[in-house]
């Protein structure tokens, strides 16, 4: 994997920072909710308190600490607002139709409601019935019991709609009883059924109230009752002075409730702050935040909101005897709650619950808000540093390809050091790399030329003592001795001769250089002078089957000639001593757009592979036969030397079958 | 009178046998080692020739100092140079030092000799009426083998004695290719094919000097060169 990949994978763990941010703002939402919870359970539990020593506020009747027996239903009056009109109808009341209450049986059934409103308790009552032509014969009666205990049932029936008065009920003659005039009434007729509604002055209500639909039209008289025997249900109504109470430890955003052991509401103050609107407000891009990272937790229980009561587990659990407290949905759906309730108690008895409610949805909008801004930040932190660290990786991924590109180009493949290498001034490791190829590359350079040099340095130092020993010699030559001294002297002098020759040999690259860099460049027609030369070369070497080519026409080529012929010499040299008499050397010029080659070849031992890349070489001989001309591997790097001065290449190559060498040579034009 | 040679050479081993051969050939001999010595023995008297090793001691360039110094005090008395290598040889004679020919010290003794004595036939030549049986007409080119000299187009062309010869050898055969062999034969000397390659392109320079036409000395490649006539 390239560098760069790597860093960037190393990269990914900035990665780490967003995440790591979640997980704290999770945390500490976490924890600020459960110090909403905590905070909204200590209040409950002191306003419960505060209502322990005074049971009264709740009940103001004792009687309403009793539980009222299953055949019987409570009734409960709700507290009405909105200005109230005897008309018969429901609407005027202001309370969501769930506040009805229901009875029924096969053949009607009736809804009906209390509330309270300036002294007067009104009663509504809704009866749908299967036969509704026969209402007329029906009577609704009421039962208010008075605190003393008992009381007086009132009559309603009816013929025409309008405003009705009861007569007192009397168990002898129902419909003759006297005509109650505190107690108003007025019937509206309906296609199901009749509507009628009631006020009764509070004083001629008491703790129990009981409300009886009977049809008289039917055989055994079809009878509908909030109380099936025995003891009427209790009236149930806020008591007045708790909301006082409550108001007292009202704080802002929150709403006490206070229910009384059998759920139903007896007081509450303040309100549940927040619009449901600020859900809203999250932005796409949030809500994808919240999402992914499961920030949303998903709201328990619905609390009932059904009028006059409290619902919710907490609630239930409170009125067990446990404080509790959660999160909840509101009714709409549009509101997130976190409520507490906590039990009051009078010794161990649980009478009542405190329930303490704030909006968590505050909360909610301001950490989901804190949790995109968390995200965005460490996103593009992450981001930042991974384009940063890809940068530093591309940056240094180009700085090594130079160095390796300059070590490429600073040696050619045979191991010469064609060019310099240029060593960067950075500081760093990167830097040191470079610089050191640089050093290494020049101390290898001087190494190479100091070698290069050995050969004609060492031939410049021989030349004296063998100038001695030629003339000394010479001299012998002249003065009288023996044939036994002339015989040795001939042999010294033969010495003295290979040596020369070894001594030109080796002294023949500096030469080559020193005519190279001295003689002058012209211009000369290259298909003249190879055809020369090839000619000189059949005719020189007769035993040798040369074969000439040259379909060229001719061209000028700037250089020098002799030098050219010189190192075409060396080859045909080397192709006739590594060939045997009557072996094929072939001989050949091209062109094409941009070069002359010019082709040597001959049939014979194939060069091995370990030697052709130094072929070139100085110093490099292989030859399995020996004869009397030294050879002292100089002949092609003169080669090379010549054609490099003409900015052309050389190459060598085996051919198979037949086996043999080929050499070629390009000169541009 | 035995003609007069100073030997000017630091290696004493080949002082000593440059010496001895040249007495055996009858000529005097005075050899010094260094330049002052050579100098303070010139003032006195100026020999007959001079041979000078251009590597004298510790001083690149004793030997040319001493030439012109020499040449100061006398315009004619010939001048030898003998240099260690023949690439110093191209080096130096295209310096033109006034020198009368220059020689690489593994020329042979014979060689050596040889030379010398066509110098002092030279300078005697010199002093003499031409002797125009000796006198070869090429064209624009004549050569006076006797005196040893070259005019080209009536103007005299200051060859050194190395390229006398190889102009002799050319143009006494106009037309016919030498190879570089038979140059080296008539030069009396063993010289490798890069030297003679640049001892040509230096005759060529200096008969381009006097005739920007010149192309009488043609080079034939594989085989040498020629004299040719247009």
């Amino acid at each position: 994997m390239s560098l760069r990949l790597q860093l960037l994978a190393v990269s990914l763990l900035t990665l780490v920072l967003p995440w790591a941010g979640c997980q704290y703002v999770r945390e500490m939402e976490g924890a600020l909710r459960q110090g909403q919870e905590n905070a909204l359970l200590s209040n409950a539990r002191t306003v419960a308190a505060a209502l322990e020593n005074q049971v009264d506020l709740l009940y103001p009747i004792p009687e309403l600490m009793q539980p009222s027996p299953a055949t019987s239903r409570d009734i409960y009056a709700h507290d009405l607002t909105s200005a109230v009109s005897l008309d018969g109808y429901f609407s005027d009341w202001g309370l969501d139709e769930k506040a009805l209450s229901k009875l029924a049986n096969e053949s009607m059934s009736v809804d009906y409601a209390a509330g309270v409103q300036s002294r007067f308790l009104y009663l509504y009552i809704a009866v749908n019935k299967q036969n509704p032509a026969s209402s007329g014969d029906d009577i609704v009666t009421i039962c208010p019991m008075t605190a003393a205990g008992g009381g007086p049932c009132y009559g309603f029936s009816t013929i025409a709609p309008g405003r009705v008065f009861p007569r007192l009920f009397d168990s002898v003659d129902p419909k003759n009883g006297s005509v109650e005039q505190r107690i108003a009434g007025e019937w509206q007729p309906q296609a199901t059924g009749y509507l009628l509604e009631v006020r009764i002055p509070m004083i001629l209500a008491g703790p129990r109230l009981s409300i009886e639909v009977m049809d008289m039209a039917t055989e055994s008289g079809s009878r509908l009752s909030t109380t099936e025997g025995g003891i009427s249900g209790l009236l149930i109504r806020k008591p007045a002075g708790l909301a006082s109470e409550l108001s007292k430890f009202e704080q802002p955003g929150q709403r006490i409730r206070v229910a009384d052991f059998r759920g139903w509401l007896l007081g509450d103050a303040g309100s549940l702050g927040s619009s449901p609107d600020d859900r809203n407000r999250l932005s796409l891009v949030d809500r994808f935040y919240l999402r992914l990272l499961g920030t949303q937790t998903s709201y328990a229980a619905v609390t009932s909101d059904e009028p006059g009561r409290v619902g919710g587990i907490h609630i239930e659990t409170a009125l067990a005897g446990e404080a509790e407290s959660g999160r909840f949905q509101s009714s709409g759906g549009n509101l997130a709650i976190i409520a507490a309730a906590y039990p009051i108690k009078l010794g161990d008895e649980v009478i009542g619950a405190v329930i303490a409610e704030q909006t968590s949805e505050v909360l909610l909008s301001r950490t989901s808000k804190s949790i995109s801004r968390l995200m965005n930040i460490t996103l593009l932190a992450a981001s930042l540093a991974a384009l940063g660290m890809l940068a530093f990786a591309t940056l240094l991924s180009i700085r090594i390809r130079r160095i390796r590109d300059a070590a490429d180009q600073a040696v050619s493949p045979e191991g010469r050091i064609i060019a310099g290498f240029p060593g960067t001034g950075a500081a760093d490791e990167l830097g040191d790399l470079s610089r050191s190829f640089s050093v290494l590359m020049q101390r290898l350079d001087t190494y190479n030329r100091y070698l290069e040099a050995l050969a004609g340095r060492l031939s410049h130092e021989l030349r004296t003592p063998l100038a001695i020993v030629e003339s000394s010699l010479d001299n012998l030559d002249h003065s009288d001795h023996s044939d036994e001294a002339r015989t040795y002297a001939q042999r010294a002098r033969q010495g003295t001769t290979r040596l020369k020759a070894i001594l030109k040999a080796m002294s023949e690259a500096a030469r080559t250089e020193q005519a190279l860099e001295n003689s002058q460049a012209e211009a000369f027609d290259i298909k003249e002078w190879f055809d020369a030369l090839a000619a000189a070369y059949r005719d020189t070497h007769n035993d040798r089957n040369i074969v000439i080519d040259s379909p060229v026409t001719g061209g000028q080529l700037t250089g020098q000639p002799e030098l050219l012929a010189q190192m075409l010499d060396k080859l045909i040299d080397n192709a006739v001593d590594f060939s045997t008499p009557g072996a094929r050397i072939e001989l050949i010029l091209s062109a094409d757009a941009e070069y002359y080659r010019i082709r040597v070849s001959n049939e014979g031992e194939t060069i091995p592979d370990e030697i052709r890349e130094q072929l070139f070489e100085s110093m490099i001989s292989h030859r399995s036969a020996r004869d009397d001309k030294p050879h002292l591997g100089f002949g092609l790097y003169v080669a090379r030397l010549i054609v490099i001065h003409h900015k052309g290449s050389i190459s060598a190559s085996n051919a198979h079958n037949p086996s043999g060498v080929i050499f070629e040579v390009w000169l541009p034009h | 009178m035995k003609r007069h040679i100073a030997l000017i050479e630091d290696e004493p081993a080949i002082r000593d046998n440059y010496r001895a051969a040249f007495e055996r050939n009858g000529y005097q001999v005075s050899a010094y080692g260094d330049r002052q010595s050579a100098l303070d023995a010139f003032k006195n008297r100026i020999p007959d020739l001079v041979i000078i090793d251009i590597g004298l001691g510790d001083e690149n360039e004793g030997g040319f100092d001493l030439c012109r110094e020499l040449r100061s005090m006398s315009n004619d008395v010939p001048i030898i140079f003998l240099t260690a290598s023949d690439s110093e040889l191209d080096a130096i004679s295209g310096l033109r030092l006034g020198a009368d020919d220059y020689l690489t010290k593994d020329i042979s003794l014979a060689h050596l000799t040889a030379r010398v004595t066509a110098l002092f036939r030279r300078i005697d030549a010199m002093s003499r009426p031409a002797n125009t049986e000796q006198v070869l007409k090429r064209g624009d080119l004549v050569i006076d083998t006797d005196r040893m000299s070259v005019r080209w187009k009536d103007h005299a062309v200051m060859l050194s004695l190395t390229e006398f010869w190889i102009v002799h050898a050319l143009a006494r055969y106009p037309g016919h290719v030498k190879n570089r062999q038979q140059m080296m034969d008539a030069a009396n000397v063993v010289l490798d094919d890069n030297t003679i390659t640049s001892h040509v392109k230096r005759l060529r320079k200096k008969f381009v000097e006097i005739d920007r036409e010149f192309a009488a000395i043609e080079t034939v490649y594989g085989m040498g060169y020629r004299w040719v006539e247009p």
